[in-house]
């Protein structure tokens, strides 16, 4: 067996799958090439690993921390219902006033309008009134017939 | 306490409950997120929001399965989300290292056949390495059960898949990383 043929069954070797032959020669291979053996050798180490992982211990402040950011977001919460309805009470307080500054201010225009109409109802009754006065006036007839 | 006084406890706002549960289960969740994010520190935060979320949605839990699976499954999904998020900064440090390393490779080449030997903190980072490129439920299953210890049939509880699935996930994951081990030290030690 060549180190290419070696290097195609490892992975067979490793998982136990070579038939009696192909593993004596496998074996006989390994024993000759010190480049093959290093590789397996890695492989081995390396996937031996998985049996002595890292195991990481548990923090004791961990709850602290816990309830302090599930506290953070609830007051976050609360912060982004203020951010919405803040504008929105905004509106419509500024909606209210302009409405109640428009119905105001065209009352008042109604209620002029009417006022400068009947003013100028009277104004004109009184203008016939002078000039009625000042048909009903005498004029001296002797002026008129002068000639 | 039991697990269904504990669940109720915690639907209820009892905060002596939801330190139970965190005491209880921090170190399963903190490894399980180890084993997949690989840094100390994203595993901490992740188990972090991992314990918040469960807090928020308490009350969606059925009693379908063990709450140590559905803990297993909201830690899974909060791992693979952070790796999704991040694989474009992971991918340009992955770049690095692999610059760094073939750099590396080339200076040991050089050197006497002597200086080639690797410790384990290496080995480990190639393993590593190896498990991020299995494809998605390969990984899941592999490290559920390699690193965490988790048996099969909760494994399958836990991706809602069926056993032999699980088995047939475990064995491909398992063959495929030794070929990505077989085919670097090849590359590397040759």
């Amino acid at each position: 067996m060549i180190c290419k043929e070696v290097h195609k069954k490892m992975n067979s070797y490793l998982n136990q799958e070579l038939v009696e032959k192909q593993l004596q020669a496998f074996e006989l291979h390994l024993k000759d090439c010190a480049s093959c053996r290093h590789i397996l050798g890695e492989v081995k180490s390396t996937m031996s690993l998985l049996d002595h992982t890292k195991i990481l211990s548990a923090d004791p402040y961990l709850f602290t921390r816990i309830q302090a950011q599930i506290e953070n977001k609830n007051n976050e919460i609360r912060w982004d219902w203020k951010k919405v309805l803040q504008p929105i009470a905004i509106t419509m307080i500024m909606g209210i006033g302009l409405f109640s500054g428009i119905s105001l201010g065209s009352k008042y225009y109604n209620d002029s309008f009417q006022l400068n109409a009947e003013e100028s109802i009277i104004e004109s009754q009184d203008e016939d009134l002078y000039m009625n006065v000042l048909a009903y006036e005498s004029i001296e007839s002797f002026l008129l017939t002068e000639n | 306490m039991l697990e269904q006084d504990l669940i109720a406890g915690i639907k209820n706002g009892d905060q002596i409950a939801f330190r139970f549960l965190v005491d209880q289960y921090q170190a399963m969740v903190l490894n399980t997120c180890f084993h997949f994010v690989h840094d100390e520190d994203d595993a901490k935060d992740l188990t972090q929001d991992t314990f918040i979320e469960v807090y928020n949605s308490i009350h969606t839990f059925r009693s379908d399965s063990k709450l140590s699976t559905w803990l297993y499954r909201v830690a899974v999904n909060k791992s693979l989300n952070f790796i999704k998020r991040n694989k474009r900064k992971r991918l340009v440090d992955n770049m690095e290292s692999y610059f760094r390393s073939s750099k590396s490779n080339e200076i040991s080449n050089e050197s006497s056949n002597a200086d080639k030997g690797i410790d384990d903190s290496e080995r480990s980072t190639h393993l590593y390495k190896a498990i991020d490129s299995l494809n998605q439920n390969q990984r899941i299953a592999f490290s559920l059960h390699n690193l965490d210890g988790i048996s099969y049939s909760e494994i399958a509880e836990i991706m809602n898949v069926s056993l032999s699935s699980v088995e047939s996930l475990i064995h491909r994951a398992k063959v495929n990383l030794q070929k990505q081990l077989l085919n670097f030290y090849k590359n590397n030690l040759e």
